[in-house]
């Protein structure tokens, strides 16, 4: 039975021409969503299958480098082939003017939520 | 002489027949419920909407041609589910497809499973909303204990379709569940599958859903990103400038 409801999805994997294209790399990509708000930007990154401590969240100067490992194997089978995927992993350009310093990151329901608050201080100017 | 006694037998009401309709939206609630439902309940698949511009896609399963929107049935309960995101020039001739049908098999009622983004919402004590185009169908919110959508704004080919539908016969109810509206989000449709199981008294199994939920999670992000790009694209804009450049 579990057979049968999962192939009832097998069709988005072959669908609707753009692909998500995980077999470049033999990496998954996640779903993720960069929002910004007010006083910063909220990246939310949609991990599955995935422990809080098998993830890993690297900070480049220009760059965050999300990897996590999922804790079971995830196969998909495509034009006869089944390839085997352990690991998401995705790169984000950092936004500009944004405070490193108070960089945090929470997960939660299998979300990863990463507040990237902007710089708050500068140089007061004089209204004429 | 006889002293049967026979009692006078009441009208036997009749089961309404119901289409639940099943489309890419937000959470992917509508593809990931409708698709467990007419697993759970064995429906068999008896149609297909065909619609010229839905024709560019075709799949193959099990070496036979599916299209991408079709039609299931068990009893008086039908679902219509769809495998594409229906978009601003799909969504009125998908809506006439649906009511053409209705009229055609004298469905009753049409119910159709979408979500509401909340952000912060309780996965203990989800909530699912009730939105009706007809008075008649208010009693069912009533009796089923779901709060009517009050208020607020439905935007994008949903809107289109909900317009439709309200100038049509066949009373719709759109059933929304609190939801992340950006990933596919199987607890809520979970919820709105137990919701739709209580409301037409049927019972469906979800242990099997419950243990596929991060599958569903994973194996729907291509249709999630598709979906996303359909709801959030602007209509075009009229050629005819307005009123005030004139």
């Amino acid at each position: 039975m579990t057979n049968d409801f999962r192939s009832m999805f097998e069709r988005q994997i072959n669908a609707l021409g753009k692909e998500i294209d995980d077999f470049l790399n033999k990496e998954l990509m996640p779903l993720s969503r960069l929002e910004e708000k007010d006083a910063g930007w909220i990246l939310e990154i949609d991990l599955p299958f995935v422990n809080k401590k098998n993830i890993s969240v690297i900070l480049t100067s220009h760059h965050l480098i999300i990897k996590a490992k999922l804790e079971k194997t995830y196969c998909v089978s495509k034009f006869n082939c089944v390839t085997e995927f352990d690991y998401f992993k995705k790169t984000f350009p950092l936004p500009p003017a944004m405070d490193i310093k108070r960089i945090s990151s929470k997960f939660k329901n299998g979300i990863l939520r990463i507040s990237l608050p902007k710089i708050s201080t500068g140089k007061k100017l004089r209204i004429d | 002489m006889d002293k049967t006694k026979f009692k006078k037998l009441e009208k036997i009401p009749e089961i309404p027949s119901i289409l639940l309709v099943g489309i890419p939206g937000p959470g992917l609630i509508g593809t990931l419920s409708v698709t467990y439902i007419i697993h759970s309940l064995k429906m068999e698949l008896v149609g297909e909407i065909e619609n010229p511009d839905l024709s560019s896609i075709m799949f193959i399963e099990n070496g036979e041609l599916l299209g991408p929107v079709r039609l299931y049935k068990k009893g008086t309960l039908f679902a219509v589910l769809s495998d594409v995101p229906i978009d601003y020039e799909l969504a009125p001739g998908f809506t006439e497809s649906i009511i053409e049908f209705s009229k055609k098999n004298n469905i009753d009622s049409i119910i159709i499973f979408s979500g509401i983004h909340v952000p912060e919402r309780n996965l203990s004590n989800l909530k699912t909303y009730g939105l009706v185009t007809k008075q008649s169908l208010e009693k069912t919110l009533y009796e089923n204990e779901i709060p009517k959508f009050l208020s607020g704004m439905i935007t994008g080919p949903d809107a289109t379709i909900l317009s439709i539908l309200k100038n049509s016969s066949i009373p719709a109810m759109v059933l929304y569940t609190e939801c992340n509206f950006f990933f596919p989000d199987p607890e809520s449709a979970m919820h709105a599958i137990k919701t739709i199981s209580r409301m037409l008294k049927i019972k469906i199994e979800l242990t099997e859903f419950k243990n596929q939920m991060d599958f569903l999670r994973l194996h729907n992000r291509q249709l999630m990103e598709e979906t996303l790009s359909v709801l959030q694209q602007e209509k075009e804009q009229p050629t005819v400038p307005p009123q005030i450049y004139k």
